[in-house]
């Protein structure tokens, strides 16, 4: 079902039908400014601070936190010392559990090897990701503050481990609106892997209106297309029990009750707003199955992602998704895998999971690069935190080799960067030898904000919101660029 | 320069004044200290920054490396680097001084009280005159009226009677009319009809779910606990119910602050009451805590401080939780305020052990039971123990099997080594087919011990609630340098915010302190209290506060429009016996609630934000109020209120992981899913699937406190409102009830849809045009590849859905 048979109406005609018109919103986006006053459409581009690196994000999350050590971070002592009771000292202030009472240095797991020009060190486990070293920037010098999962989380998501913030994606958003008024600003692709419906906080706006929040991508609630699994999809875009022809008929019958009831109470900002919003949601019917259909996409293009292969159909979809929705300019994309919490049996699930995203992942640069879009698109590769370069063995679980896992580490770990706005082929800051403690070059959840917002041209500082008394900030009262890593 | 914050951030949990041992014996109290140093000798020698201690160790460039968790920022060393540089000046007076105390200068707290209206004491002033004594009724509308005539502003008319009653109805009850309900005001809507409309929706249990509902706003309450996971909260449900049978009872406002906060403290004449007050205290027990954090002195702290920022919000309307890591950058509330009520919280158990793993738990209190409670404990505990005894045997018996495919396999395979013969493949098979048995037997006992678990949890118990009680030892607290638990500066001794305090508040006793900071927030001595609550209430009834920031009466939050009229209300307020109910009729009746909400030009120009109130605010309904409001026009409304809603014993919808949380594809047990919505589940983070409305419709999140519903309106609501099921369902249900009897015509049925949904006379026009889009849309219909089964059904059912997804429905005007 092409989108034109669907809504048989030219996009003049149906804007002339919207209540406001194009004209105002067209007006709103040249006044508007980043985080300026509320203006009649939220969503209208708006200029940034100054000249942006990048104009979109992709952010792949790394749910449960990449073993850092086996994948990014050349460590000879922490190899040559593999099974060596601890050198360092674990902090005083937590709860040990049984697994890692007595625990001993494990050295990385992987081969890790020098690549490309600049010779970054990456595992074999990430072999495509690893033909593009060079366009690559690690930033090695990663800590955080929590070691659970929750606030760390919520932590690389909002910059709070506890309170309720607006999620980085929605801050971006504030900041710069969007440039294609028939889609949502801000996509988050099946966050529900996540587990209890992917935690609407981490793609929330919190105090920021409503307009800025993600709209999840779930689990298809249409029916399987070409492909298998299913596309993610928008809740609620389409109500299969009507055929389109006679839905425009009905929103046209609702359209008119509407303006009906505007005249007789002589005008109202927020009616007005409703009878907006429903003409966006049209346009959004009408615009993103087409954006959400993958079908016509070449064999070539759905190769370089892996889609078809067991291992890399799922996330190679999210990812060509991914692609797609910046093309169609959207301004944030989130794009989550699950399961990188390797407690246990970490040298099988951590290979499986480095097959699972390394050509999707690199598919999409790729694809981003033959594009012309890679750049002015940024893309953020991160976990919550890292993990040990100790193991950890559960007491309770068969003792037998390869049961082996990696406790979290919130004191040191690796991410990286790709694309508009950074330098490729670098390798900025380092944890100890032992791949332990971020010891140089450090850069914290609210510094990788601050990072992130300033190559999307947006001083961190500067993007606020009044909310309870105070002006809000994604970087609270912390953050700095890291400004090394810039081109 | 930015010495000391460098020094007391990354330094002093080990060398500062109040750490508990110095390390190195370095103790870094001033500049006398650094010049006698520790164990390796002096750490600074005053402008020889490259030979002082200090610097080297900072640089590690030399045998100590300091900080050891890595190095400092390297403008935080050349900040060090440039004192050293330029002697080491240390202020003498900040040496002795908590390191977070403010300058000198600042003014105290009792001289500040001057500077902000909120800080100073409740003046009862008389209703101003006016000169539109006709329009006026009662002190409201004098007051109201005045500074209107002040701006040369007319209020609106009176709003038509139907207009009128939908919203008292709204405003009360959070449901429309009934349609007899509506006949009958329709015939005589004078105002003594109206005032016994008021009264009729004052008296009915429905009050009690609307404004229990809106405190429930102003507080953590969910069904769940935990920040990140859904833990369940079995119990919590009798917060919810105590909530809303206060408000129902009219209990007055300050006994309902005093058993909240310190319920379990009160003394008690019968059981029931006992119960109750326990109950109460779910409003501190139950919140967004981070259960899973391994750091417990920093959970506890983390606690505390969003009881903190409960208190003060939803109280005081003040944001006292900003004070944790300094002084308040805006109003008078220095650190030690924040810590004198932090050691009282602190001295209360809200935690209690670990559930399991590192996931700590909340405290439970016993409830005196019931002697039909007791009764029913017996007979599920005994209905309990036999399942479990079959469970067990049922376990026993498998694991015997599977004991048994052990041993024959392992005696097999030891008889029959790997052998390339002729019979090597029959045994290959038979080996398999041991395997795959016992892997059967295996299966079937994990799925049987999944569900002994999921049994153990629901074991019955005797009633209990979350409740919070005092710990053993109260004590006081020590401020927590810049929020961190570890990091200790002065002790702050229990006490109140002083700001909100006028006169002498009550001595702190033997306990923790908890009844005195009840008794505080509920007394005289505090002018914030009552101003807090009126304000909420007006909110509630006109759709903006006096003061528009409900919940911040700071110098950052907004000046009251009439400061007068909130003075009077709430002096009136507690005059009245902090009634509730008499508050709310005393602000629907008057003449300023009956306007109209229509335009008025010159007015709009002069006021565009109406903050004068020269017509009545129009509202987008609530999340809640749209669904309730369906079901209620449909039909389809459970009238059953109260008790438990989460369904735990659904198959489903727990999972016995540890500790034991709920599925995310959580469903409804039938017996509550058409009820009101404030008897569903509330769940952290977002509600469920099929409560999709509540998340797209501004239903607060409970793990933050924002009494103001947000009514953006985007593109993802009207989605829902074309395409989900639930509009769908009830358009449907609604459509059967307006199915024609014998000897009508159709446009009647356009005409009481109009009236059911609307609340009003359909007109002439709204019937024809109405009767086209039916019949455009079946002619439509039945060309459609698949027509629908029933086309006629299918128009009405569009056209319900229609009315019900349009403006009139969805704004109260």
């Amino acid at each position: 079902m092409t989108t034109r048979a669907k809504f048989p109406l030219s996009r003049r005609e149906m804007l002339s039908k919207a209540a406001c018109g194009f004209g105002s919103l067209a007006l709103t986006a040249m006044c508007a400014e980043p985080g300026g006053a509320a203006t009649a459409n939220p969503l209208a581009a708006k200029v940034p601070h100054f000249p942006p690196r990048a104009r979109r994000v992709i952010f792949l999350w790394m749910q449960g936190g990449p073993s850092h050590v086996d994948l990014f971070e050349h460590k000879p002592r922490l190899r040559k010392q593999s099974g060596d009771p601890l050198p360092f000292e674990l902090p005083k202030t937590r709860v040990l559990t049984d697994s890692v009472k007595n625990t001993q240095l494990m050295g990385p797991l992987s081969d890790l090897v020098q690549r490309g020009q600049s010779g970054l060190y990456v595992s074999d486990w990430l072999p495509h990701l690893a033909a593009k070293a060079d366009e690559l920037c690690l930033l090695s010098g990663m800590h955080t503050d929590s070691e659970a999962h929750a606030p760390a989380v919520r932590t690389l998501h909002t910059g709070s481990s506890v309170l309720v913030r607006p999620s980085m994606g929605a801050w971006a958003t504030y900041g710069l609106g969007t440039e294609n008024q028939n889609l949502p600003g801000f996509i988050t692709i099946r966050p529900d892997l996540f587990g209890d419906g992917g935690n609407p906080q981490l793609y929330g706006s919190a105090f920021l209106p409503a307009a800025f929040q993600g709209t999840p991508l779930g689990e298809a609630l249409r029916g399987p297309s070409a492909l298998a699994p299913p596309n993610p999809d928008i809740r609620y875009l389409e109500d299969p029990s009507i055929a389109p022809g006679a839905q425009r008929r009905q929103i046209d019958f609702l359209q008119a009750l509407n303006r009906r009831h505007l005249e007789k109470l002589g005008g109202d900002r927020e009616i007005e707003g409703l009878i907006q919003s429903f003409e966006l949601a049209f346009r959004m019917q009408a615009e993103a199955p087409g954006v959400l259909d993958m079908s016509k996409e070449t064999k070539t293009t759905l190769d370089l992602y892996g889609i078809g292969e067991k291992e890399t159909n799922e996330f190679g979809q999210q990812c060509l998704m991914a692609r797609r929705l910046v093309e169609s300019g959207v301004r944030f994309v989130q794009v989550t895998s699950v399961d990188w919490d390797h407690h246990a049996a970490i040298k099988k699930g951590l290979m499986s999971k480095c097959k699972s995203v390394d050509k999707p992942i690199a598919g999409l640069l790729s694809d981003l690069k033959a594009r012309g879009l890679l750049k002015d698109t940024l893309i953020l590769w991160s976990g919550e935190f890292g993990r040990t370069p100790y193991r950890e063995l559960n007491p309770r679980a068969k003792q037998e080799e390869g049961m082996e896992g990696r406790e979290h580490n919130p004191y040191g770990f690796t991410c990286f960067m790709a694309g508009a706005g950074v330098k490729g082929g670098m390798q900025h800051g380092a944890t100890d030898e032992f791949g332990y403690r971020a010891v140089d070059g450090l850069v914290d959840i609210h510094d990788l904000h601050a990072t992130m917002l300033h190559i999307l041209g947006i001083d961190h500082e500067r993007l606020t919101f009044r909310h309870s008394g105070r002006d809000f900030r994604l970087t609270d009262v912390y953050g700095n660029v890291v400004k090394a890593i810039l081109s | 320069m930015k010495v000391r914050p460098v020094l007391v951030e990354n330094c002093y949990q080990c060398h500062g004044p109040a750490a508990k041992t110095a390390f190195g014996n370095l103790r870094m109290t001033g500049l006398e200290a650094f010049l006698k140093g520790g164990d390796s000798g002096p750490a600074v020698v005053p402008g020889r920054p490259d030979d002082s201690l200090l610097i080297r160790a900072v640089r590690h460039d030399g045998p100590v490396k300091m900080p050891p968790s890595g190095k400092l920022k390297a403008g935080d060393v050349y900040a060090l680097i440039e004192w050293v540089k330029r002697g080491a000046v240390w202020p003498a007076e900040a040496a002795t001084r908590s390191p977070q105390a403010l300058p000198a200068a600042a003014k105290s707290v009792e001289e500040r009280r001057k500077d902000h209206w909120a800080w100073q004491a409740i003046r009862k002033s008389n209703p101003p005159p006016v000169k539109n004594t006709a329009w006026a009724q009662g002190a409201v509308d004098r007051f109201i009226l005045a500074k209107l005539e002040q701006s040369k502003l007319a209020p609106a008319p009176d709003a038509d009677p139907y207009t009128l009653i939908r919203r008292v109805y709204f405003t009360i009850s959070g449901l429309p009319p009934k349609p007899d309900e509506l006949e009958a005001f329709a015939k005589d809507p004078s105002g003594q009809a109206l005032e016994a409309v008021v009264d009729r929706l004052i008296r009915s249990p429905q009050f009690g779910e609307k404004w229990g509902r809106q405190w429930l706003d102003s507080t953590y309450f969910a069904d769940t606990i935990d920040v990140g996971r859904r833990i369940p909260a079995p119990h919590a449900w009798r917060y919810r119910d105590y909530v809303i049978d206060s408000f129902n009872r009219d209990k007055p406002f300050n006994r309902f602050i005093v058993e909240q906060v310190a319920g379990d403290l009160l003394p008690y004449e019968t059981p029931v009451e006992r119960r109750r007050q326990l109950i109460a205290t779910g409003l501190l027990s139950l919140g967004p805590w981070a259960l899973v954090n391994a750091d417990k002195d920093q959970l506890k702290m983390d606690v505390v401080d969003l009881q903190i920022d409960l208190i003060g919000k939803s109280f005081l309307g003040l944001t006292i939780a900003c004070s944790r890591c300094h002084d308040h950058k805006f109003d008078p509330i220095p650190q030690k305020n924040y810590y004198a009520v932090a050691g009282i919280l602190a001295s209360t158990q809200t935690l209690k052990g670990i559930m399991t793993d590192v996931f700590s738990d909340l405290n439970r209190a016993r409830l005196p039971e019931t002697v039909d409670e007791a009764a029913a404990y017996e007979r599920e505990t005994a209905k309990y123990q036999a399942q479990l005894g079959d469970m067990k045997s049922r376990e026993d018996s498998l694991d015997r099997q599977k004991r048994e495919l052990d041993t024959k396999l392992a005696a097999f395979r030891s008889a029959n080594p790997e052998r390339i013969d002729a019979e090597a493949a029959e045994a290959k098979a038979d080996e398999q087919r041991l395997t795959k048995e016992r892997d059967e037997v295996e299966s079937r006992l994990n799925q049987l011990r999944g569900r002994m678990k999921l049994l153990e949890y629901m074991k019955p118990t005797l009633p209990l609630a979350f409740a919070v009680e005092d710990a053993e030892t109260p004590s006081h607290c020590r401020i927590n340098i810049r929020g961190n638990a570890h990091m200790l500066g002065d002790e702050a001794p229990r006490g109140f915010v002083e700001i909100a305090t006028l006169g002498q508040p009550p001595g702190i006793g033997k306990g923790s302190g908890r009844l005195e900071l009840a008794q505080w927030l509920s007394s005289a001595v505090n002018p914030l209290t009552p101003r807090v609550f009126v304000n909420r209430v007006w909110h509630g009834v006109f759709g903006a506060g006096i003061v528009r920031s409900l919940d911040n009466f700071g110098l950052r939050g907004e000046t009251p429009t009439h400061p007068e009229l909130l003075d009077y209300l709430a002096a009136r307020f507690m005059e009245e016996g902090w009634s509730v109910k008499k508050l709310v009729r005393e602000l629907v009746l008057p003449r300023t609630f009956r306007m109209a909400s229509g335009p008025n030009p010159g007015a709009q120009e002069a006021d565009p934000e109406n903050r004068l109130l020269w017509r009545m605010n129009r509202q987008r309904l609530s999340g809640e109020e749209i669904r309730d409001a369906m079901l209620a026009i449909s039909g389809q409304l459970d009238e059953g209120r109260g008790g438990p809603s989460l369904g735990l014993e659904l198959p489903g919808n727990l999972k016995a992981f540890e500790p034991t949380f709920i599925d995310e594809k959580l469903r409804l047990s039938d017996d509550v899913k058409n009820r009101r919505t404030v008897y569903l589940p509330v769940l952290r983070k977002s509600q469920m699937d099929s409560l999709d409305m509540l998340n797209l419709f501004g239903f607060p999140d409970a793990n933050q406190l924002n009494s103001q519903r947000s009514s953006t309106n985007v593109p993802t609501q009207a989605l829902y409102l074309m395409n989900s099921p639930f509009y769908h369902e009830q358009s449907r249900a609604l459509a059967r009830l307006t199915e024609l009897r014998e000897g009508l015509y159709e446009r009647s049925r356009v005409a009481d849809s109009i009236w059911r949904v609307y609340n009003r006379r359909a007109t002439e026009d709204e019937t024809r045009e109405g009767l086209d889009f039916v019949y455009e849309l079946e002619r439509e219909l039945r060309r459609q590849p698949k027509p629908p089964a029933n086309p006629v059904d299918e128009v009405w059912t569009r056209y319900c859905q229609t009315l019900f997804a349009s403006s009139e429905f969805l704004f109260k005007n």
